[in-house]
């Protein structure tokens, strides 16, 4: 199963947190799940292929067709600072 | 101590196609922000990726173009990773199944072709782009979804100046091929490089450095050259470089570290479970592969053999498909290849040269050179007059018929006409006549000379050099 | 007569002949949502005006004799992962409190067209993830049939909202169980169609390959009609298909039937009045005439773990997008891009969310990916193979829906490995992207127990005729 500092690693891989009480609590239900999910490794998948989708598509292409697009109110609406028509956000990029 | 120099390529190039990668938002520089974007390239919860079949054309095109492989089966992953310009906290891309694999594309150096290898091509979406003020970051979403093609070379690149010659090889190809206008100011092309050295004695390398932030062919040569002179200066030093990531400072012609992304290197790939693998068929490809136009190598191989040009004539005329394309239509109406190669390599180029023009914003056509040409092969007007004649073409884009007509640039050719003023000439120039005689050379182009002043340039030149050489000898 | 009582075809059916009016039924289920949803929570948001609106516009239309739309006058909830323009979807979370969706999702295209009158967006486990509707950020949804129970999850809103005749119909999301599990609990028929046969445009992403819009229903019949309309290839959607679909007559003799059982699932945990029921409606089914045997699908016992892995991948990446920038919640304060992502999801997100995004992360990190994602991949194709075999060999399998009765409130949150456990009949059925369909038996029991009949590909017109000859058995 996982260490503290490998889950804490994993929270920011994908952009999470914990302080180190809840830290405490994740770990163990995350491990109790790990613990299910280790099974998969007993059975025998040797030469089978994976599986990518679940019906036959043939050419699921769309054709180099200009279309509108929404307009510049709609695609801001939801964001929580916008200025001039585009998101922003405190400079705190490179 | 001798040290050989390993680069390697990673090129992105936005296509040329009308829309974006999975929707239909028009594909197109500048703009407001944010004004072509829709649920799908802004990945809004519940919207749905769907696959534009001309970024897989292109994709093939430029596959077939450098000798690739073209794989049938179309999947596409997501790389994971998070930046403010990204807008599903993944990027669609492909991972182990690349649209193409291998190939090569060939550069013509003073030592000889050489081939560079590629290790794989694929299809992937273009990210958003950010405007920084003082204390805000602005982000505009309208480049989300533009289609891009990453070309991926083999570290067989071996010194600044074989990127550059390499980089110019790839863009004439794809402008060739119409894929993209690979525009690096633009940003239509990008490219990133890793670099390390080989001490060639020992063995050793060093840590490869990846560098970023090319805006210029030149820049990428200039870039390679500074980090290889780094790489050795640390090998001297028996030490070794950080593998990292360094910025190109082009003002102070120098590498900087960049500032760590965190998460960089493992991307979690996972399947695009929105987009279903598929199968091209055979057709499909082949329809590509017979549409192919003639590429920049195999239509200087043709010139050279279907209009007798030098292998240099040949490479300067199919630089680019519109000079080609203009050279043939030319010579289509003047049979004379050498004479229209002469003139386009001349004065053409160099008229465009000092406009800062491309072939394609002539005010006038091929026919118009073809006639203007046609002019000078009948002796009609001398190869002076042809120039001034251009010059105003380039202008005013008038018909040279027209030009010679109205200014009564029509040379003189009728020995009848001339006679008169040569013996004129001849007559006012006792000397030049005793110089000519006593052997001096120079004495006779003076008399031709003042012929064609008293014409206003107007005489033909080699009649008049035959007019005055047969008066003096029958003196 | 009651018009809450009515089916959804029924309503339809009335309003056409002019015995009610379309503002009628919507004022009734209005008044009766006022009355009892305080207590039920089934709702998050409840369209009151627009719905009337709707109504008063079908009331026109029918007053002008203008053709009217196969769903008219019928009052729909949505669950509220499925985007709606004119109301918020939220998806029971924090994240997306007050998001209003710039469009509408294609089923919600398809209901306006039809005429049906959408009432409101229903509560759900955070981002479909759940079994018992607990995990919303808006509050737990109460099992109508006892309020101290879960109505089930994740789409346990719209189980509890046509159980409590707060809704004549009710759409839903089933990615593992979630509309068959909340059937089960309160009493309904709750129909997955195959994946590929209702477009998933508009439904927010939890796991791509896995995810699809339910049906829950009064009864068998109704989910048919709700099928039909929904049913169909989607432009939008590229992961749908064009399968014929034949549902006006379906009467069966259950002698025409052979049915599996599967051992693995028949092994499995369940409360013993589950297996009791079960066992009395195989009997049953036997004395009807009906041929039962036992089948082994060997691999479905590691469909769990093959589960929820693959959906965890896929769901890390689908809730990627959700960092605060361009929608969503966003942290008050932040000093860097990575706080700003890290403070919004963390403040959004709840501990299921969160574990299933960190599992996600986890089974793609390199090293682990081949062992457990690509593992479950292939482990997903033997499954697959496993029903391909059986479905050569009879023509429908059966199994509880869920092997306890509707748990208690609270009974199970602290314990996310016995809340997997809920799922484990359900989950093989999308992995392999078949159809299922849960029909609820009564008989001398005061809660009810559902009965999973499950279909081959595209086969639903077979769980239909069955679940509709199981609810006259019953009855």
């Amino acid at each position: 199963m996982i260490s503290k500092e490998e889950l804490f690693e994993l929270a920011d891989l994908c952009k999470l947190s914990f302080d180190d009480q809840q830290g405490d609590d994740f770990l163990k239900e995350f491990n109790s799940i790990l613990e299910l999910v280790e099974r998969i490794k007993e059975v025998d998948t040797e030469g089978v292929e994976p599986t990518y989708q679940l019906n036959q598509y043939t050419n699921p292409v769309i054709e180099d067709e200009v279309a509108e697009s929404l307009p510049v109110e709609e695609v801001v609406k939801n964001t929580a600072e916008e200025k001039y028509g585009f998101f922003k956000i405190l400079k705190v990029v490179d | 101590m001798s040290y050989k120099t390993i680069v390697g390529l990673e090129i992105h190039v936005e296509l040329m196609t009308k829309t974006k990668i999975f929707c239909n938002c028009a594909n197109e520089f500048g703009g407001e922000a944010n004004s072509h974007c829709c649920p799908v390239c802004l990945g809004l919860p519940g919207a749905i990726p769907r696959l534009n079949k001309r970024v897989l054309e292109y994709a093939i095109k430029a596959g077939i173009a450098f000798n690739s492989d073209i794989s049938k089966f179309i999947k596409m992953d997501r790389k994971n990773y998070f930046y403010a310009d990204l807008v599903k906290g993944y990027q669609t891309s492909q991972d182990d199944t690349p649209i193409c694999s291998g190939g090569y594309i060939e550069l013509e150096l003073d030592e000889g072709v050489k081939k560079i290898g590629l290790n794989r091509i694929h299809i992937e979406e273009d990210t958003g782009k950010s405007v920084h003020t003082e204390d805000e970051t602005l982000l505009d979403y309208n480049r989300a979804g533009v289609p891009l093609i990453e070309i991926v070379t083999k570290p067989e690149i071996n010194s600044g100046e074989e990127a550059r010659v390499f980089l110019e090889r790839l863009k004439a190809t794809l402008e060739y091929i119409e894929v993209s206008d690979c525009k690096m100011e633009e940003g239509s092309l990008r490219c990133d490089v890793n670099v390390n050295v080989v001490d060639r004695e020992t063995g050793q390398k060093t840590n490869i450095t990846e560098i970023k932030n090319l805006n210029s062919f030149r820049s990428v040569a200039r870039a390679i050259d500074y980090e290889v002179d780094r790489h050795i200066d640390l090998l001297k030093k028996g030490q070794n470089t950080e593998k990292e990531t360094r910025r190109w400072d082009e003002v102070n012609g120098e590498t900087v570290v960049m500032r760590e992304k965190g998460d960089a290197s493992d991307y979690r790939y996972a399947l695009e479970g929105d987009i279903p693998p598929f199968t091209l068929d055979d057709a499909f490809i082949e329809e590509i592969r017979k549409s192919m136009p003639e590429l920049p190598h195999e239509k200087k191989a043709r010139f050279m053999d279907q209009y007798d040009l030098n292998d240099y004539d040949a490479g300067v005329l199919t630089a680019t498909r519109d000079l080609a394309n203009f050279y043939e239509e030319t010579v289509k109406y003047i049979d004379d290849a050498k004479l229209v190669s002469n003139w386009i390599m001349g004065d053409v180029l160099r008229g465009l040269k000092d406009e800062d023009l491309e072939i394609d914003s002539l005010k006038f056509d091929a026919k118009a050179l073809a006639d203007l040409l046609t002019l000078v092969k009948e002796d009609k007007i001398n190869n002076n007059t042809a120039k001034k004649v251009l010059r105003e073409m380039f202008e005013t884009g008038k018909d040279p018929n027209s030009i010679v007509k109205e200014r009564g640039l029509i040379q003189i050719s009728d020995e009848g006409a001339l006679e008169g003023i040569v013996e004129e000439v001849l007559a006012e120039n006792e000397q030049s006549i005793i110089d000519y005689k006593n052997g001096k050379d120079r004495a006779l182009g003076f008399l031709v000379g003042q012929v064609m002043k008293k014409t206003r340039g107007k005489a033909n030149p080699q009649l008049v050099n035959k007019l005055i050489l047969e008066k003096i000898n029958n003196m | 007569m009651d018009i809450l009582e009515l089916k959804a075809r029924e309503i339809r059916h009335k309003i056409i002949n002019k015995e009610i009016s379309a503002r009628d039924v919507v004022d009734a289920y209005i008044e009766h949502i006022e009355y009892v949803d305080n207590d039920i929570n089934a709702y998050i948001t409840v369209d009151k005006e627009g719905a009337r609106a709707q109504a008063d516009k079908i009331d026109e239309k029918l007053a002008n004799g203008e053709p009217l739309g196969r769903l008219v006058g019928i009052p729909i909830a949505i669950k509220d992962n499925i985007v709606t323009k004119d109301m918020k979807t939220t998806c029971g979370s924090k994240m997306l409190e007050n998001y209003m969706s710039p469009f509408d999702a294609t089923v919600v295209e398809i209901i306006k067209k039809e005429d049906g009158i959408i009432i409101g967006k229903t509560n759900m486990d955070e981002f479909a993830m759940g079994s018992s509707t607990e995990k919303s950020y808006f509050g737990p949804t109460k099992n109508p049939l006892d309020l101290n129970r879960v109505p089930g999850g994740s789409s346990g809103g719209s189980a509890a909202a046509v159980a409590s005749k707060q809704a004549a119909i009710a759409l839903g999301s089933d990615s593992g169980g979630s509309v068959r599990q909340p059937a089960s609990f309160c009493g309904l028929v709750g129909l997955k169609a195959s994946y590929g046969r209702i477009s998933r445009y508009g439904l927010i992403a939890l796991a791509n390959t896995l995810d699809t819009i339910g049906i829950l229903a009064k009864d068998t019949e109704d989910a048919a009609f709700m099928l039909s309309v929904l049913a169909g290839y989607d432009e939008k959607d590229p992961t749908t298909v064009d399968m014929p679909l034949e549902l006006d007559n379906l009467d069966m003799d259950l002698k025409d039937v052979k049915v599996g059982i599967p051992k693995e699932l028949f092994e499995l945990e369940m409360e013993d009045i589950v297996r009791e029921n079960i066992e009395k409606i195989i009997q049953l089914i036997k004395d009807k005439g009906g041929r039962v045997e036992e089948l082994s699908l060997p691999n479905l016992k590691y469909a769990y773990e093959s589960y929820l892995i693959l959906l965890s991948a896929e769901a890390s990446g689908n809730l990627a997008r959700y960092d605060g920038l361009r929608y969503g919640h966003r942290a008050k304060e932040y000093k860097s891009l990575d706080e700003l992502y890290i403070k919004s999801r963390t403040e959004a997100f709840g501990d299921e969310v969160k574990r299933r995004i960190m599992l996600g992360t986890h089974v793609l990190r390199e090293g682990n990916r081949e062992e457990y994602y690509l593992q479950a991949l292939k482990v997903r194709s033997l499954i697959i193979k496993d029903f391909e075999e059986a479905f050569k060999k009879v023509d429908l399998l059966i199994s509880p829906t869920s092997p306890s009765l509707p748990f208690n409130l609270a009974s199970k949150v602290k314990n996310p490995k016995e809340m997997y456990e809920a799922d484990l009949f359900t989950v093989p059925v999308n992995l392999a992207g078949l159809t299922a369909i849960s029909v609820p038996l009564y008989n001398d029991i005061t809660l009810p127990i559902g009965l999973q009949i499950i279909g081959d590909k595209f086969r639903e017109e077979d769980v239909l005729k069955f679940g509709l000859a199981i609810e006259r058995l019953v009855k």
